[in-house]
């Protein structure tokens, strides 16, 4: 029994070890945004200030327009979410639950896409969108983000689980294709929805090279491009950098430690469901 | 009308939005994205045709081919260290134990916040007076020039890449794991198999699928490094971090070479359409027979 313990005991061990390795980054920018200058750089390193500045987080909302920043994140992030849901639940039901011809070759076609990786067409979409007027606008933002293959075929596995049954009562009483979808498989598909929704706000709220292409307003900037630019250009005092890093990422961080478990089962459903 | 004509109008009219969607904006740009490769264009005025004219000065471009090599460095270092340790993260919180769903957590963090968020703290603690190189200081160890060298930089890139995903890869594993049936793992124990033996005869076979998938998605995700170089190293010291995309982007945006950077993007598009048939062909798709 004593090896056992062993083991387990290093197993602890082991798993703690990386747990920091992995917390301290997140640590590191929190202290680093509270710290006096004198701290930045000294050696040893402070691991947490003898008399903390909160200060550097005023300074990034007066320097910058951070507000703006965040409501422009979450209003795109959110638009796409909602907007793109919507419409892969009905893509989805249509290539699941309807019959009609030409549907399997549009599944094939819309898979496809998959293929074709975003920074593959940064260019000629950068092009298109020019040409459409909306560089330096949100629709630039949004409208590109919404259609989107991998949520239509997670969607469409799910919705090839429903049971026939339940849609039958409901063609028996009548039921237009439309009631169906609205009364009985969108309420239905809560949960993967929810999971989905998770998924979607992260990766658009965390999505940088599309917003730093098409937007150089800078009311207009999504958050990951303001900051970065924060950062890069200007060689401002590493503090405040920390200190509009940490808010940058705050948001994130909450919603994922609230709905992590979504986050989880939307990953888990993505590639292993053949 | 009849519930079967009513049926096959709403599956059109469901589907439209989508399809509408995908038509414009991916399959018509990667479509318009080969025929730009095809001109000499600023981006504004006059487009010249000049044929593959922008494919062969490709390979005639230092910087290029030294982008070229920095991403398949890159990807020969991610795509095998992210497959290692995220399985190994995976089978350390596979059991249910006191405090696991902590660990868990954790490890998975790093995959909700963005990369522009962590490479921002990397490059404070990779600074060359930063706590890198205090810690380092510790064992008696020379500071390191770190971000400004033009060995060390892309491990340090490799090093946030790594941090970021293996969190999200470990999670697809997990979930991989535990589809395999635990009789197996009893049947295994009877025979008094060791945990090397119960790995490499039935937890690996039957994690085929899973490991293809890791592959497949990792090599992509390597392929289009962009975001932690951009915010790291600006592509250097002397192009040592910069990749193909990260130029294609330069290209582009800063220097008005539209077409040169679609031919460079449709390349890319090209070698990771290749490579993912020969992965699946060598793991034929990660089938189980």
């Amino acid at each position: 029994m004593r090896k056992l313990d062993l083991k387990q005991v290093t197993k602890y061990i082991i798993m703690s070890i990386i747990a920091i390795i992995f917390l301290f980054p997140l640590y590191w920018m929190f202290v680093s945004a509270i710290k006096p200058v004198t701290d930045i750089f000294a050696v040893p390193p402070v691991f947490w200030p003898k008399e903390p500045v909160w200060g550097h987080f005023a300074e990034v909302f007066e320097q910058l327009p951070f507000a703006r920043w965040l409501f422009n994140t979450a209003f795109v992030a959110g638009t796409i979410t909602v907007v793109a849901l919507f419409t892969h639940s009905m893509s989805a039901y249509s290539l699941s639950r309807l019959h009609y011809r030409g549907r399997n070759l549009m599944f094939i076609i819309i898979i496809s896409t998959l293929m074709v990786p975003f920074s593959a067409v940064m260019v000629p979409l950068f092009i298109l969108v020019r040409t459409f007027g909306w560089v330096n606008t949100y629709w630039a933002l949004i409208i590109p983000g919404i259609p989107n293959a991998f949520g239509i075929f997670l969607l469409r596995q799910f919705y090839i689980g429903i049971p026939r049954e339940i849609e039958e009562a409901a063609i028996i009483d009548g039921a237009s294709v439309f009631t169906i979808f609205f009364r009985i498989i969108l309420p239905i598909s809560k949960p993967i929805l929810a999971a989905l929704a998770v998924f979607f706000f992260l990766a658009n709220w965390n999505n940088f090279l599309w917003p730093l292409i098409v937007i150089n307003s800078n009311s207009l900037k999504m958050i990951q491009v303001g900051i970065a630019g924060y950062g890069g250009q200007y060689q401002n005092p590493w503090g405040d950098i920390m200190a509009a890093d940490f808010m940058a990422m705050l948001p994130t961080l909450i919603i994922f430690i609230f709905l992590q478990r979504y986050l989880v089962t939307s990953i888990t459903m993505s590639g292993l469901k053949e | 009308m009849t519930r079967k004509g009513k049926e096959i109008i709403a599956g059109w009219i469901f589907l439209l939005p989508d399809l509408v969607g995908l038509a414009i904006f991916v399959m018509f740009p990667a479509i318009l994205g080969f025929n730009i490769s095809l001109y000499n264009w600023s981006g504004l005025g006059q487009m010249k045709f000049v044929g593959f004219t922008n494919y062969f000065k490709m390979f005639q471009d230092p910087i290029f081919i030294r982008s070229l090599t920095v991403t398949i460095k890159y990807v020969l270092m991610f795509v095998p260290l992210n497959f290692l340790i995220s399985l190994a993260l995976a089978l350390l919180i596979k059991k249910p134990s006191k405090g696991i769903t902590f660990f868990r957590t954790v490890y998975f963090a790093p995959v909700a916040i963005s990369l522009v968020s962590i490479a921002f703290v990397w490059s404070y603690i990779f600074q060359q007076n930063g706590f890198f190189n205090s810690v380092l200081s510790i064992f008696g160890i020379p500071s390191q020039t770190l971000l400004g060298s033009m060995n060390q930089a892309l491990y340090i890139v490799l090093a946030l890449s790594l941090y970021a995903s293996v969190g999200y890869f470990m999670v697809i594993f997990l979930a991989g794991l535990n589809d395999i049936p635990e009789e197996y793992y009893d049947a295994a124990k009877v025979d008094g198999a060791s945990f090397w033996q119960n790995f490499w005869y039935i937890t690996f076979p039957l994690l085929k699928p899973t490991s293809f998938f890791v592959l497949i998605i990792s090599l992509i995700q390597g392929f289009q490094l962009f975001d932690q170089v951009y915010v790291l190293t600006g592509g250097g010291p002397f192009y040592a971090t910069s990749t193909i995309v990260y130029y294609a982007f330069q290209t582009a945006f800063e220097y008005y070479q539209f077409g040169y950077a679609a031919a460079m993007d449709f390349l890319m598009f090209i070698i990771l359409v290749v490579l993912s048939l020969i992965l699946y062909k060598v793991l034929k798709g990660g089938e189980v027979k």
